[in-house]
């Protein structure tokens, strides 16, 4: 399952989604706001969304990871609009029959939404706010 | 000269983040003919909106929600869409 909101992310939903009796592991990973970025001291982030093709990557990636690995559910959350320190940003948790699978597929699930889904994140901070240089992916 | 004017359609290209702050909106539009690739689109977009050429921000093209290669040829009917580097998580 997957999902943008501008609303918190409650982690153990993401938990209680996840887990099943014929799992005996569930890897939770979670993205929160840090205070600073380098020497820049944070005050917020700033998340804005492609929605339409953020949706589309976000279930290819789910997909793929349940191709891949054998695992029993994934479910990927990615929050936008204005976030304040500490809050979770996105989570990825994933349940499997064992502990390997739930762990490859997570981290496969947190670096390809790193790495291909159109979300940017403006910084504020002392020196003003400064959208963030992400990576490009061919 | 005249059909070529003539034969030019007008497509429209979202921008986000850093790309539509650039340009203070959220869309732009430039004129393109048929078969025109995404590679020749860029150059246009380039052409037709200096400060962006100015501003030397990277990106890819989107095509109907699908990174696209250089290649693709683009129509009005598509859904267009610059993605600067993405920074979620």
């Amino acid at each position: 399952m997957i999902s943008i909101t501008n609303k918190p992310i409650d982690v153990n939903k993401l938990l209680d989604y996840v887990s099943d009796n014929s799992s005996g592991a569930s890897v939770l990973f979670t993205g929160t706001v840090r205070d600073h970025n380098e020497q820049n001291k944070i005050s917020k982030l700033y998340y804005e969304v492609y929605q339409e093709m953020a949706e589309k990557i976000l279930q290819e990636i789910e997909n793929t990871a349940h191709v891949n690995w054998k695992i029993n559910k994934l479910i990927a959350i990615h929050r936008i609009g204005i976030l304040k320190i500490g809050e979770v940003s996105v989570a990825v948790a994933v349940s499997s029959e064992h502990r390997k699978e739930a762990f490859e597929a997570c981290k496969f699930g947190i670096d390809s939404i790193k790495e291909k889904v159109p979300i940017w994140k403006k910084e504020f901070g002392e020196s003003g706010a400064e959208w963030l240089e992400g990576v490009i992916k061919k | 000269m005249y059909k070529e004017e003539f034969m030019k359609q007008s497509l429209s290209i979202k921008l986000f983040a850093s790309l539509r702050q650039a340009m203070n909106s959220d869309e732009i539009k430039i004129d393109i003919d048929d078969n025109t690739t995404v590679s020749d689109m860029k150059k246009i977009i380039l052409e037709t909106f200096p400060i962006l050429k100015k501003l030397n921000i990277p990106f890819l093209v989107a095509v109907n929600h699908k990174y696209a290669l250089d290649s693709a040829v683009v129509n009005t009917s598509d859904e267009i869409a610059l993605i600067p580097p993405v920074s979620g998580g």
